[in-house]
């Protein structure tokens, strides 16, 4: 099962599979520059985003990683499928090589049967041994059922008992809010999901697709932090929101915040066609705002009231719902002027308050919520700087660490 | 199976087109993915319901075939039931069944949520559905597929009900799990009932998709568009190529439509789609008992 390895296949079917790798990219809070400059480049060659760790081939570390972002980044390599690579970006600058030495790991294929042949057995037999450390961690996505555990392993047991299928326990039900049993299921989303802030962990406890409980917190935050510019920030914001919505607004929004990004950057001259950014962006704001069917799907979600602004030390700029955030995002990154926040203090009374906001709302408005609410990390600044901040990129251009994965 | 690739080909052009990149390269995609699926391992899940998760890509690509074997290609089809409308409608609804084994077997929260919705959405989508599939069948008065298509000889369905056409058009795209009603495979679920598909697995769910879009707009071709009915090309002919024309007007439409959340789809399809179509639906019976 799984292990199905065909020994040297066709290399025309092997070179027509990598021309797309999908790829999965697992960031340090704080590494902002490296992950958009990852993130532009995979763009480029025509790589894709992976939504999950199943149909990644590659996982893509921009580090160090430490602590719990660590652990989870494990997990979810565990969860690649393969033939799989992993490498580790540590500035912008090593991005070019890297990919390409994805791309050898993947074309290797003798790398790639040692790997699946030596790999731990997919399905434990007891969930008590060698998986039991990663447990709490990982991804979302790997869901098993009753703990937002992983499904190959990494299971948290939470002092649940073993009699489920795979040894998993069962989920258990309780009453929804219309009174109907419905299984209780504890899922972790973050802090290694895609459209999501990054350094964010937000648990919850679903009945269905409704959350009913939730308790969030922030990963450890870097030093020494790469300073991201305002708008690029708001158009990654805007551009994270019209995705979640299946809008086809959201490929333009991306490619404007890898254009702003590169403008941004230091020493980047832009040999390529000189685009009118301002006019394309607040072209985009002006198709976004005229969109009928995207206010409809997006009207009265996540509303948010003065008072529950000012309860959650929010920006004012933050009432209304995902809509009118959406807007605002927009509105940031098409303003030539706009000011980099000068402090990022808010974020932790932000995640304080964010369960409230989100208990008794369903799956897709919480990921809404969320995407249009600013709780990056973005790891710990020295002390606030006065006026707008050009966010250079960090000049520390480190060498590559692309290890090889026994 | 050719008309489904070449609306996949079709879907990555404009894609690419959207991201900035040259349109034909968006003609390989579909290619280029189907090739790294095949290559790609499949995953053993922890506590996977093994055959039913497995099953359920398969089970995509078998309805598409099954609803292609009453639409007639030209003069030729592969089985004309004499219930081939309601044959039409029982397909569909062997796609809830599919959906729901993806989701339920993978063992994964992601995906469980992802065929709730599916079902919900079904429960949106599927009486307006019904309604729109009898206009066609009530003005013949045939339930077979080739007596629909024989019934047009003189004019188009599509023609005096095109509210029925409309409807089912948006549902082919709703019994694809495509486009804007995609939500159960949503990005804000990590894929959903995708999520933990890989390699083969994953290749069949997509192709089954695109399959049923394919499988879709043959049936639309025949109950509304007249069939192969048309000048100069054979019968044959005519059917294929209204049925790429119908699938490229899907395509484009669906990109132009953000995800229909099944919340907000339940108000759609109830309080505006059920009355449409039987609107629709007594006009023309009130045509064909003027008739007779």
């Amino acid at each position: 099962m799984g292990l199905t390895r065909a020994r040297g296949p066709k290399a025309w079917l092997k070179g027509t599979a990598l021309k797309r790798p999908r790829y999965l990219v697992v960031a340090e809070p704080g590494r902002d520059l490296t992950r958009l400059a990852l993130e532009r480049v995979a763009a480029e060659r025509g790589w894709v985003m992976a939504h999950s760790p199943a149909e990644a081939d590659a996982l893509i570390t921009c580090g160090p990683l430490s602590g719990e972002l660590a652990a989870a980044a494990e997990v979810v390599w565990e969860q690649l499928p393969g033939p799989r690579a992993r490498v580790d970006v540590d500035s912008p600058t090593g991005v070019e090589s890297s990919l390409g030495h994805v791309l050898e790991r993947l074309a290797d294929d003798d790398f790639q049967c040692r790997d699946a042949t030596t790999r731990p057995q997919e399905q434990p037999s007891d969930t008590g041994h060698a998986y039991t450390d990663k447990s709490d961690h990982g991804g979302m996505d790997q869901g098993g059922m009753d703990q937002g555990g992983m499904d190959q392993g990494g299971m948290d047991h939470g002092g649940m008992d073993m009699s489920g299928p795979g040894g998993i326990a069962l989920a258990s039900g309780g009453e929804d809010r219309d009174g109907l049993e419905m299984d209780v299921l504890h899922v972790q989303l973050g802090p290694v999901l895609g459209l999501w802030p990054s350094g964010l962990v937000v648990t919850v406890t679903l009945q269905g697709d409704v959350v009913v409980d939730a308790h969030a917190h922030h990963l450890d935050e870097a030093a020494a932090p790469e300073r991201v510019d305002a708008r690029v920030a708001a158009c990654e914001r805007a551009a994270r929101i019209l995705a979640l919505a299946g809008s086809r607004y959201a490929a333009a929004a991306v490619r404007l915040r890898d254009a702003l990004q590169m403008g941004t950057e230091v020493g980047s001259a832009d040999t390529g066609r000189q685009i009118d950014l301002d006019g394309e962006l607040a072209g985009l704001l002006a198709r976004v705002q005229r969109s009928r069917t995207l206010r409809w799907s997006l009207r009265g979600l996540g509303d948010l009231k003065d008072d529950q602004i000012e309860k959650a030390g929010l920006p004012a700029g933050d009432q209304g719902d995902v809509h009118d955030r959406l807007i605002a995002s927009l509105r940031l990154a098409a303003d030539p002027v706009a000011a980099a926040p000068t402090s990022y203090g808010h974020r932790h009374r932000a995640v304080e308050a964010l369960p409230s906001l989100l208990i008794g709302r369903e799956l897709a408005e919480v990921r809404l919520t969320v995407a249009s609410l600013d709780l990056e990390s973005r790891g710990v600044f020295p002390e606030p700087e006065h006026g707008p901040d050009a966010g250079g990129a960090d000049a520390a251009g480190g060498a590559v660490a692309a290890e090889a994965v026994a | 199976m050719g008309v489904a690739a070449a609306g996949a080909a079709f879907s990555g052009a404009l894609s690419a087109g959207a991201t900035g990149q040259r349109p034909v390269a968006g003609l390989l995609a579909p290619a280029y993915e189907a090739a790294r699926l095949m290559r790609q391992r499949r995953r053993v899940l922890l506590g996977a319901d093994r055959p039913l998760w497995r099953g359920g890509g398969g089970t995509l690509l078998v309805a598409a075939v099954l609803m292609v074997g009453v639409v007639p290609l030209g003069n030729w089809t592969l089985a004309d039931l004499g219930v081939g409308v309601v044959w039409v409608n029982a397909v569909d609804v062997l796609v809830w069944a599919a959906a729901w084994m993806l989701g339920w077997g993978a063992n994964s929260a992601h995906a469980l949520v992802g065929a709730h919705r599916y079902l919900a959405q079904a429960l949106s989508y599927e009486l307006p559905l019904m309604f729109a599939l009898v206009a066609p069948a009530v003005a013949a008065g045939s339930l077979r597929v080739g007596d629909i298509v024989a019934a047009q000889s003189q004019l188009w369905f599509v023609v005096w009900m095109p509210a029925s056409f409309a409807l089912f058009c948006a549902c082919v795209l709703a019994f694809s799990l495509w486009g804007p009603f995609s939500t159960g495979s949503g990005p804000d679920l990590a894929g959903g009932v995708l999520a933990e598909l890989s390699g083969v697995d994953r290749l069949l769910v997509l192709a089954g998709r695109w399959a049923l879009l394919a499988a879709g707009s043959a049936v639309a071709v025949a109950l509304f568009l007249g069939g192969g009915a048309g000048p100069l090309l054979p019968a044959w002919a005519w059917s294929l190529l209204k049925t790429l024309l119908v699938m490229a007007a899907l395509v484009v439409l669906a990109r132009r439509l953000p995800l229909l959340r099944p919340d907000r789809l339940a108000e759609v399809g109830w309080l505006v789609g059920l009355p449409v179509a039987l609107a629709q639906l007594l006009v023309v019976s009130l045509v064909v008992l003027g008739r007779s």
